[in-house]
């Protein structure tokens, strides 16, 4: 045992190995030549730079096509280079931390809003906004795919529609974007190739039941109630009270049409007490 | 010390195949024969979705084994109890016959390359991956799988051989190997020596498992590419293999450029003509397809869940239904 640890490595291979990543993930520097030379032996066939490069060559290679996987409509709106500088950009800024990959692009969106190519423009350009919009759409996506759902809870029934513990299940995401990514999204999947659409606010709600996912859109009083609901706590009752004050009473009479799409979609749950 | 007990009771699982997502409709639908799967730990350890109830179905009907890309087993990072604790959760809910990793690191200072990098095998690496195996091993409940790495370089500081090296960790820790014949043929490749070699030192004895995949021969070095076809040389070294360890559990990986169900299959069910010996036939030369431009090496994309296909436009009334 070492240090009163018995994990912690030895110098020399702790040494090793910060050379070795980062050989890897800041490629644009270039390792020291000195370095290579000292640690990576030389074979017949290659000599050590050359060893050294087969992983950097797979480092971005590898990590991209799994990006590329997470963000298949944003590949597709941004066509390859582009979207390999961006993501190469973006990994060498935030190499992964997790041991899955299902995390990889986690800040992608968070990371093309921080450094918009229109930073220092007059005006913003919307076709940035479109890829920040479409980013977040599909991390979100992604991630509900893999989110603690209520598959094995079950969901409130139409005949549980005045409960008043109904609450949004826990793998919806409600969100509002400046463009109709959706519709897009749906458009590539379905093999076309669809122009960037024009701008257009939507609200959508991204749900998975039953272990699929759906891509609603809402009204934007139906994308306020469904917020109001799902802030800690709050009551349906509660929520369509918060709306009508923002929509109108005519939000009454129709609530509870959407109310019966809503538990017919999977969009609810019936929540516990607080335990006290 | 733990010497290998030639009576140990690990199953004798035969042929079986990785688990991958472009299979899953596949395998739920017909419920194939094949002996069992092995599953990418990391696909599941961390999800709450689909895939982990996928699995739990394929584990009432298949034997299953765990095989992990991110212990980094050789990494100067502390361990990671958070994973370890997450694959061991994984571990009693699907009961897998055994749990694997690769004798590599893929990061430090907190960061993941995701790739399975090579390590310097001097003493003092031998020490510090002998002291975490045994850490893992208490907290899994279970002697660890070991299996050695596709690697394109080796380190001027490097004492041991790799064989020599594992067969070290065997007897100090009592964990297992889990002999990738492909592994074995690439590395000796990129590192100027003879498989046969390596064969002569490797602990048969310790080996539970053996992988087999294909390879892309680019000239001056080989890529480990689970991309196509098995190499003839590959199964060679199989044959000779088998008959050292005629035990353990045979699994092909394909991870690239995947192809249906029953291809995989049947190139698996290859081996059953090498396991009788029935196949004697060789190239001179084995050098397959020579590629200029270089596939990427352990190919990962196909761990990523092709998501595109499951999500919907929805339409939430009637109304908005015809409307659409």
């Amino acid at each position: 045992m070492r240090d009163g640890r018995a994990d912690v490595a030895p110098l020399a291979l702790a040494q090793l190995q910060q050379f070795m990543q980062s050989a890897l993930l800041q490629q644009a520097e270039g390792p020291d030549h000195g370095l290579i030379e000292r640690y990576i032996a030389a074979t017949g066939q290659l000599a050590p730079a050359q060893h050294l490069a087969i992983y950097q060559r797979a480092y971005f290679a590898r990590l991209l096509q799994c990006m590329q996987g997470q963000f298949k409509a944003l590949a597709h709106a941004l066509e390859p280079a582009l979207f390999r500088d961006f993501a190469c950009e973006y990994l060498r800024a935030h190499p992964s931390r997790s041991p899955t990959l299902a995390h990889l692009g986690a800040g992608f969106a968070d990371y093309l809003q921080q450094n918009r190519p229109d930073a220092h423009a007059a005006q913003p350009e919307a076709w940035i906004d479109f890829m920040v919009d479409l980013a977040d759409f599909e991390w979100t996506l992604y991630s509900l795919f893999d989110a603690p759902g209520a598959e094995e809870q079950g969901y409130a029934t139409l005949a549980q529609q005045d409960h008043p513990m109904l609450r949004l299940q826990p793998c919806l995401a409600l969100r509002q974007y400046r463009f109709p990514v959706g519709a897009y999204y749906q458009q590539v999947a379905d093999g076309h190739d669809p122009d960037f659409p024009l701008p257009q606010q939507v609200q959508l709600a991204l749900v998975r039941t039953h272990y699929r996912l759906g891509i609603f859109s809402l009204q934007p009083a139906q994308y306020v109630l469904l917020s109001r609901l799902a802030q800690a706590d709050g009551t349906l009752a509660q929520a369509l009270a918060a709306t009508a004050d923002q929509f109108g009473e005519a939000i009454h009479s129709l609530a509870p049409i959407w109310l019966r799409g809503w538990l017919q979609a999977g969009f609810l749950v019936l929540g516990h007490d607080r335990a006290w | 010390m733990h010497a290998p007990h030639p009576g140990d009771n690990w199953p004798r699982l035969g042929l079986g195949l990785g688990l991958r997502h472009v299979h899953v409709e596949h395998i739920l639908k017909h419920w194939p024969a094949v002996d069992w799967f092995e599953v990418i730990s990391e696909n599941f350890m961390f999800s709450a979705g689909r895939p982990r109830q996928v699995l739990r179905q394929v584990a009432e009907r298949y034997p299953l084994v765990m095989h992990g890309v991110s212990m980094s087993i050789g990494s100067s990072d502390p361990l990671d109890f958070r994973y370890l604790q997450a694959l061991k959760a994984l571990a009693d809910e699907i009961q897998p016959k055994w749990i694997s990793d690769h004798l590599c690191w893929t990061g430090v200072q907190g960061k993941h390359t995701h790739d399975l990098l090579p390590l310097p095998l001097t003493d003092e690496t031998l020490q510090h991956v002998a002291e975490r195996i045994r850490i893992v091993q208490a907290v899994l409940e279970r002697p660890l799988v070991l299996e050695n790495p596709s690697s394109y370089l080796s380190y001027t500081q490097s004492s041991w051989t790799e064989p020599a090296f594992l067969a070290e960790l065997v007897a100090q820790t009592g964990c297992r190997l889990l002999f990738d014949v492909n592994n074995c043929y690439v590395s000796c490749y990129n590192a100027g020596l003879d498989p046969q070699d390596y064969l002569k030192t490797l602990p048969h004895e310790a080996i539970v498992q053996l992988h087999l995949a294909g390879h892309q021969h680019c000239g001056s070095h080989i890529i480990d590419t689970h991309d196509r076809p098995v190499a003839a040389a590959v199964w060679q070294l199989f044959q000779q293999v088998w008959r050292r360890s005629p035990a353990a559990a045979i699994l092909l990986e394909w991870d690239g450029n995947i192809p249906d169900f029953d291809t995989c299959l049947a190139e698996l069910h290859k081996a059953k003509g090498f396991m009788q010996q029935q196949v004697n036939h060789w190239p001179a030369v084995d050098m397959g397809r020579v590629d200029a431009a270089e596939a990427v090496s352990t190919p990962v994309d196909f761990m990523v869940a092709p998501l595109m296909a499951e999500a919907r436009q929805m339409a939430m009334t009637e109304q908005e239904r015809q409307d659409a």
